[in-house]
């Protein structure tokens, strides 16, 4: 542990950070530190390299401690982090650890400092290693997806466009704007296939060309071809004039063994090249360097095939061939000197038979040609070619191309067999040499794309023996090998042990258990890190080591698993039906690679497991007193920290039962508490609550207890469980307090006497004051700068549910249940800003209503120009927004209505007036459509204004009078009658007349939408009876009341139509357009009905009919 | 000829727009509601369809314009949608629909026209 520290503070208070520093020496560390309390001295600080821990204030003004902390673990996210506070609130401490300190200290305790900081500084050790391990493993992945990516390419992409493919995969790795990949070829000339887009394009060169020959190699990318290394740099380049400027460029030569075939280099890079893009250049180098040389070697071979060939067809343009004729007449036979001087003789030589020939031609040849020359003599065909082979002087065979023709005389018998004789021999040669240059290249790319099945395992798999096994598969496939196993080397580096095991079908009966040392071939393997094979196994000096019962074993091949230079495993195969040859030995090599990255990979991922689980038993050590008891309140189990806080040993302490440490009143609480946790529903959450118990040494001190219930499988309590804390300091700190603003309002007493000159007098006024506070109507919540409640009137007190007594002096995190309203709070005290002015929304805590409110916050400033707290006012404006949304709902709907009957009006008019080829009859028709239509706007503006009257709290000025119902509805009918034609119209009146007192028209309006809806939704007609009478009182003190009724025979409603029918703009049926209507008539009959002190009742049943019947009081005056 | 499908649940509506299309011009087909709109868009594969939105029945117009739209053997078929609707947001719900153009009642039969002879053009 290092025990010098170098501490930052970010803390407003110097002697909290004294304190701090001194709870730390005094635990023997030797402490720098320096304090900070804005930004930029934050920022500032946070440039420097050697902070060993960090201390944030909770509160400072001027820095938010969340952003003081956000800004910490950004910038320095190794370093570790405590927040100290003298908040003592448990959603502030979860909040701050959660953004990323380690730990928290009271600043009313600060004896947990120096254990807070010993676990912080050793939990960010444990991170930083953490994180070193996984960008590793990052980056090991990362590699070996490129390769993976590189090889695909390769192996996929054609010729000319693989150069491009793979330049386009660097310059995306290392972030590169301009690159170049090229070959180097036989006139060692770098040729360029791929260059990036535009790069000469842009270039104001003369003789542009992608090839450069080795004479005018030069700058740095030339150095990099002429002296085989890297070269870089991160300064402009010297090009010629009118080239494009390069201000960065890495070059990087692709070699094979040890000869130079190629170059990549990137260029203009946005930042500096570092030596991490040096190394994965030169690893994409190296990987690419085999695949790139047997591309080189085919494409050399196929130009100098092109060559050869060239060659051949000029032999036969210089008559160059051998002639031959037999001649059947004579039975002579001819060879020419050239005949001969390609079989290696002089003219003289060789005698002109045909047994000089045919002794010569290969013995698997002969029948051949004699065959086509029988055929051509029979006169099956008259010419014939064919290859064969025929000996040289020198006992070799030529290939020959044989061409012959035939002579016949008139009757058809042949006279003349003549020909030629080239020699192909060159030309089978290069095709040999081609189909052995193909297998080559084939056994080249299965080589790879087995290498690609086993990097695929390392990307897919996690588990190193699901890896290792599918490696071990791949290597048998690949080589042929039909038993082997792959070890690992035992910890002490002495034996080797076995993953698994392939035997290959045959017997062993060795024990498995017994163990392998290492030695014999495999002991070599491990000491060179070197692939090894014996395909001569049976016979080697190795066998002296091969126990009893061991599979036999034709042929071994080993190939190491070298982690960091270190052989730590290996793979063995064996048992191949031919002999392992040097490709197996590379293939394994690839798998021995392969299979180390895998196991690099699960160590690292191990490591990282095993460091999880140090944290989480870090983290189980507390400093406080956890404990369980039975229900009967005695002592089960406590942790070690008894003793610090009550003096007695676990074993001491547990068996004694509460009574033993506390007096009565307090044992009487905590009896209260755990009567009620019993009597709670299971998994009820824990209780916290504040008594003083007694230590061994008779001490009283004050703790806090925080219990759970803990119960069985059927839910029944079975015992207690909780961790009770040392709250000494905390409470010292709370009577200080208290004591301060006791010392404070007896100075502000005394003030205010002297300036006042009578005590009584100043108690009047201030009184006064908070009695004015208490009794307006907004909420007014007063907070000082460490956001704690100083004053609440009785309106925020109802607004919060909170009691002023109960919110005093606490934070407003414990006093403000809503989110909005606290942060604003703190918002303003943190930006330091006059105030804010917001709504939110607040759920009313009795009957759960959701209610608006707007709450605004304002500074009060002190006397230096800083802040001494936010006056905060709220009000409720749930009507005031509501009435808004009202508006606005009722202007767009508005809106809406009235756009139906103008689109018609607007229309047809527009036609009448432009067009003049319009028949008097549909001129007539239009007229029609544009004043119903304009009647119809009429009497849904009349409608709006009356529904806005209503809506707006103005309602009707009703002019009643007395007046005869019978009347009144006998006025009305017969408008409807002339209407309705399809109706029939009954009215059943009660004898006597009856007087009414109410406002004529209104009245009038309510009986004509009664009627036009009867008439409106019964369109196939039917009976519309109208009743009139007296209802009795149904209670005694009710009055009897008029009633008038209308029915109908229509289409009716649905109950849930029924219970809109009173909406504004509701159309029973709306689908139904045959109806118009506003949907506001309705409405309006019921806001008249009403201001008549009536009432109105439906009943319809869907298909029936519908019945409205309006009551209102007989003589209502 | 073209052929022109008029939708709207107002057979007022459904005249005007008649009237100032001229019947000699185009074909005309009528439909009340939503699903009778895709119905014979899909039978007759017409030219243009003038669409109201606010309609009964099943699906209202701007759903009938989306299935319309949405219909790869009506990829000729353009839309123009005429409606009393014209909130906050519609203006771009109609777009997303797929509607070639949209017009608001009450509207003007002449700019009507030369909305109707610029989308055919198209």
């Amino acid at each position: 542990m290092n025990a010098h520290l170098n501490i930052l503070f970010i803390e407003d208070s110097e002697s909290d950070a004294l304190l701090f520093e001194r709870e730390m020496k005094k635990n023997g560390f030797v402490v720098d530190s320096t304090r900070v309390q804005t930004r930029e001295e934050l920022d500032d600080a946070l440039r420097q390299d050697d902070w060993n821990l960090i201390v944030i204030d909770y509160v400072v003004p001027g820095l938010n401690g969340l952003d003081a902390l956000k800004i910490c673990t950004e910038k320095k996210p190794f370093v570790p982090i405590i927040s100290m506070s003298g908040i003592v609130d448990e959603n502030v401490i979860v909040e701050t650890l959660q953004s990323g300190a380690y730990d928290y200290v009271l600043k009313s305790n600060f004896r947990r400092v120096s254990h807070a900081v010993r676990r912080a500084i050793e939990n960010a050790e444990i991170r930083k290693k953490n994180a070193w391990n996984e960008a590793e493993n990052v980056r090991l992945h990362r590699e070996l997806a490129l390769k993976y990516e590189i090889a695909d390419i390769c192996l996929s992409t054609p010729e000319k466009d693989m150069y491009s493919a793979v330049l386009n995969v660097v310059l995306h790795e290392l972030d590169s704007p301009l690159g170049v990949f090229g070959y180097v070829n036989d006139r060692n000339t770098l040729v360029c296939p791929s260059m990036t887009f535009d790069v000469w394009e842009r270039c104001q060169i003369p003789n542009k060309t992608n090839e450069f020959p080795q004479r005018i190699w030069g700058g740095i990318w030339g150095k990099a071809l002429i002296e085989k290394r890297v070269t870089m740099t991160n300064e402009p380049c010297k090009v010629p004039q009118g080239h494009l400027p390069i201000t960065r460029s890495l070059n990087v030569p692709v070699l094979y063994k040890g000869e130079r075939i190629g170059l990549f280099m990137v260029a203009n890079k946005t930042t500096d090249y570092t030596e991490n893009d040096t190394l994965l250049l030169k690893m994409i180098a190296n990987h690419i360097s085999p695949i790139l040389q047997s591309r080189l070697e085919m494409a050399r071979e196929l130009y100098r095939r092109k060559r050869a060939e060239n060659r051949f067809a000029l032999a036969i343009e210089g008559a160059n061939d051998g002639v031959w004729d037999w001649d059947m007449r004579t039975e002579e036979m001819y060879f020419s000197p050239r005949w001969k001087e390609m079989i290696g003789y002089r003219d003289e030589e060789l005698e002109n038979r045909l047994e000089v020939w045919e002794e010569r031609i290969h013995p698997q040849d002969l029948e051949h040609v004699r065959g086509m020359i029988r055929s051509c003599l029979y006169g099956e065909r008259d010419s014939f070619s064919l290859e064969y082979r025929i000996r040289h002087k020198n006992g070799d065979y030529r290939w020959i191309l044989i061409c012959g023709a035939c002579k016949r005389n008139e009757t058809g018998k042949p006279v003349l067999l003549a020909g030629s004789h080239t020699d192909i021999t060159e030309k089978k040669l290069a095709a040999e040499e081609r189909d052995r240059l193909y297998k080559e290249a084939e056994q080249k790319a299965s080589e790879t794309s087995s290498l690609l099945d086993g990097a695929k395992a390392v990307l897919e798999e996690d588990e190193f023996i699901v890896i290792a096994r599918r490696l071990f598969d791949a290597g048998c496939r690949n080589t042929g090998a039909t038993s082997g196993y792959v070890a690992l080397l035992s910890d002490d580096g002495q034996e080797n042990e076995v993953l698994f095991l392939e035997s290959g079908g045959l017997p062993c009966s060795v024990n498995p258990d017994l163990p392998m040392p290492v030695r014999g071939l495999r002991g070599q393997v491990y000491a060179s890190g070197k692939v090894a094979f014996d395909n001569n196994f049976q016979n080697s000096k190795w066998m002296e080591f091969l126990p009893e019962g061991h599979v036999q074993l034709k042929n071994v091949l080993f190939a190491p698993l070298n982690v960091e230079g270190r052989t730590v495993g290996i793979m063995g195969l064996a048992n191949k039906p031919t002999d392992f040859t040097d490709q197996d030995l590379h293939i394994a090599e690839g798998f021995g690679e392969l299979a180390a990255i895998a196991l690099k990979n699960t160590r690292i991922r191990e490591a990282l497991r095993q460091s999880e689980e140090k944290h989480r038993l870090l983290a189980e050590n507390t400093a406080d007193v956890i404990w369980m008891m039975g229900l009967d309140a005695t002592f089960t189990y406590v942790n070690p920290a008894i003793e610090k806080f009550f003096g007695y040993s676990p074993e001491e302490f547990i068996g004694t039962n509460i009574s033993n440490h506390s007096d009565d009143k307090n044992l009487q609480i905590m009896l209260e508490v755990i009567q009620e946790c019993i009597a709670q529903e299971p998994n009820f959450e824990a209780v916290t609550f504040e008594v003083e118990m007694i230590r061994k040494d008779g001490e009283t001190i004050p703790v806090e207890i925080m219990g759970k219930i803990l119960t069985d499988e059927d839910g029944q309590p079975v015992a207690l469980q909780g961790v009770t804390r040392d709250i000494t300091e905390r409470k010292k700190a709370e009577r200080a307090l208290i004591d301060y603003k006791e010392h404070l309002e007896k100075e502000v007493k005394e003030r205010t006497a002297d300036l006042r000159n009578a005590l009584n007098q100043a108690e009047e006024s201030h009184e006064r004051i908070d009695t004015i506070l208490k009794s307006v109507a907004d909420g007014l919540i007063v907070t000082d700068r460490h956001n704690h409640v100083l004053l609440m009137n009785r309106a925020a007190e109802d607004i919060l549910g909170i009691r002023f007594s109960e919110a005093v002096s606490r934070s407003i995190e414990y006093a403000i249940e809503d989110k909005t309203l606290r942060e604003k709070i703190m918002y303003t005290l943190g930006k330091q800003q006059t105030g804010y002015e917001f709504d939110f929304t607040h759920e009313d805590p009795v009957n759960r209503t959701k209610k608006t409110m707007r709450g605004r916050t304002s500074v009060v400033p002190d006397r230096q120009g800083g802040i001494s707290g936010i006056v905060t006012i709220i009000q409720d404006v749930t009507k005031e927004r509501e009435i808004d949304r009202m508006k606005t709902e009722f202007i767009s709907t508005a809106a809406h209505e009235l756009r139906t009957p103008l689109t018609s009006i607007r229309g047809f008019s527009e036609i009448l007036l432009v067009r003049d080829d319009i028949p008097e009859e549909s001129r007539k028709k239009y007229l029609g459509y544009i004043n119903k239509q304009s009647v119809g706007l009429a009497n849904i503006i009349n409608d709006l204004l009356d529904i806005s009257r209503i809506e707006s709290g103005i309602g009707f000025a009703l002019h009643k009078e007395l007046c005869d119902g019978r009347q009144a509805i006998e006025a009305i009918l017969p408008q409807f009658q002339e209407i309705g034609k399809k109706h029939v119209f009954v009215v059943q009146m009660c004898e006597e007349p009856i007087t009414l007192y109410v406002d004529h028209d209104k009245m009038g309006q309510v009986l004509t939408n009664l009627l036009s809806n009867s008439v409106k939704y019964s369109p196939k007609g039917g009976t519309i009876t109208i009743k009139t009478g007296i209802e009795d009182a149904k209670k005694d003190n009710d009055r009897p009341s008029f009633f008038i009724s209308v029915q109908d025979e229509g289409m009716g409603m649905t109950q849930e139509q029924v219970e809109h029918i009173y909406d504004k703009f509701y159309r029973a049926d709306a689908s139904n357009t045959a109806i118009e209507g506003t949907g506001l008539g309705m409405s309006i009959v019921k806001h008249i009905v009403e201001a008549h002190d009536g009432r109105i009742d439906i009943s319809s049943q869907k298909g029936k009919g519908t019945t409205v019947t309006v009551f209102l009081p007989l003589n209502g005056k | 000829m073209k052929t022109v499908l008029i939708v709207d649940d107002q057979p007022e509506v459904r005249e005007l727009v008649k009237v100032a299309l001229s019947i000699e011009d185009f074909t005309m087909l009528e439909a009340t509601n939503g699903d009778e709109a895709v119905r014979l868009a899909r039978m007759n594969r017409p030219d243009l369809i003038i669409m109201d939105l606010m309609m009964p029945g099943n699906i209202d117009g701007l759903q009938a314009t989306k299935l319309i739209k949405g219909d790869a053997r009506l990829t000729n078929c353009k839309v123009i949608i005429l409606t009393a609707r014209n909130q906050k947001g519609d203006e771009e719900e109609f777009v997303k629909s797929g509607a070639d153009d949209y017009f608001f009642k009450p509207f003007s039969p002449l700019e009507l026209i030369d909305k109707v002879d610029e989308i055919l053009e198209k």
